[in-house]
């Protein structure tokens, strides 16, 4: 994505890659809202590619030339095979390096960043936000 | 205290606004409400209310009784079968569709043999408004929710719920002016609940389902969801320092 300093009308939605289709529909509805309200709308997670079928109705109404997708390529492991603690510690550590270094090359140009499922988890991309803003 | 609510805590803190979906403060998680520099509950989603819409008048629908959700401990389905137990017990013939899969499928169908239930293990998002403008009346006897979607639509398309007093349920029930609030999602509370709605006169059906469809109109639009979303952008800098927003 190309940087750009005009920062003005730009929402960055951070979320982190979700555990079913049905949260992808969720923020799906949450970016269609946004793409009415602001001149562009990141989204910031993982796997939302591979949703795309089953939210592509919840996107019809959007206005979605203002829609970027910022894909960490990442996902979490599926619920319903066993995965080691220590594959979950990485993949973990993996999307908190992923979307802090997002957050990082989309600082100039987003006005607002918005913080949608898995909050707890991103405490580090919380204060690393709020830090830059303290610094500008 | 675990670390998850430990973090949860210093993130909302150090959020500029804390925006939640559920209205009504009194229903609102503790620690968002506690530690939030400003609370805006302007996050209710919309729903595609052309496709969400009554298409069949209550009365004329298949079923009497529906519950759809994940088949789990935790969004009532034991109680929800204690209570349609009861109706049977007393003469009462319900007709009832039971929709979604979970680990109580196979214990679900046992229950269910012999009332007059149709088990539907999948309902595609696509069958949900024909499925919903089928039924009359959805129970959801959840532990804990948000703002669930099957209750949004569920009102749009004019189906009276009958629905625990948890999360954004409560504010929904109550602005709505539709369906029955269950103070505890117990056996008794849901065959009350519903032997109440199941001898309404049909004129009185008709008007309560009318009611859901005219709350999801005012607020379930994707132009008030717009409206209420606005504010944030008024909050928001004019510099391009980053503000912060929980969901």
């Amino acid at each position: 994505m190309k940087k750009q300093g005009n920062s003005s009308g730009t929402i960055a939605v951070f979320s982190f890659p979700l555990p079913s289709r049905s949260n992808y529909a969720l923020l799906a509805n949450l970016a269609t809202i946004l793409s009415h309200v602001y001149d562009k709308v990141i989204i910031v997670t993982g796997d939302l590619i591979s949703a795309f079928p089953h939210i592509i109705d919840d996107l019809k109404p959007a206005n979605k030339s203002r829609i970027f997708i910022y894909d960490l390529r990442v996902k979490l492991p599926s619920r319903d095979r066993y995965v080691p603690f220590i594959t979950k510690l990485f993949i973990f550590i993996k999307i908190q390096v992923y979307i802090v270094t997002a957050s990082i090359r989309l600082s100039n140009m987003i006005k607002s960043a918005l913080f949608f499922i898995g909050i707890p988890h991103m405490l580090p991309l919380i204060l690393l936000l709020r830090l830059m803003k303290k610094g500008s | 205290m675990k670390i998850s609510d430990i973090a949860w805590i210093v993130a909302v803190k150090l959020a500029d606004v804390v925006i939640s979906e559920v209205i009504d403060p009194l229903y609102e998680d503790p620690i968002k409400l506690k530690y939030a520099r400003l609370r805006l509950p302007i996050a209710l989603r919309f729903i595609d209310l052309d496709k969400f819409r009554i298409t069949k008048p209550i009365n004329k629908r298949v079923y009497d009784i529906a519950f759809i959700a994940r088949l789990e401990p935790e969004k009532g389905l034991p109680e929800f079968i204690c209570g349609v137990k009861l109706l049977y017990r007393e003469g009462l013939r319900p007709r009832i569709l039971v929709g979604g899969s979970g680990s109580l499928l196979s214990l679900a169908k046992i229950a269910l043999k012999d009332l007059d239930a149709r088990p539907i293990q999948y309902i595609s998002h696509k069958e949900m408004p024909n499925v919903l403008n089928d039924v009359k009346i959805l129970v959801l006897p959840s532990k804990k929710e948000g703002v669930p979607t099957i209750l949004l639509e569920a009102l749009a398309c004019g189906v009276i719920p009958v629905a625990s007093k948890v999360g954004g349920i409560p504010w929904l029930l109550k602005t709505a002016r539709t369906g029955i609030l269950l103070n505890k999602p117990s056996c008794s509370s849901i065959y009350q609940a519903l032997k109440c709605l199941l001898t309404l006169e049909p004129p009185l059906l008709e008007e309560i389902s009318r009611r859901g469809r005219l709350f999801a109109e005012k607020y379930l639009s994707l132009g008030s969801a717009i409206v209420r979303y606005r504010i944030l952008e008024e909050l928001s800098p004019r510099r391009s320092n980053i503000a912060t927003h929980c969901l």
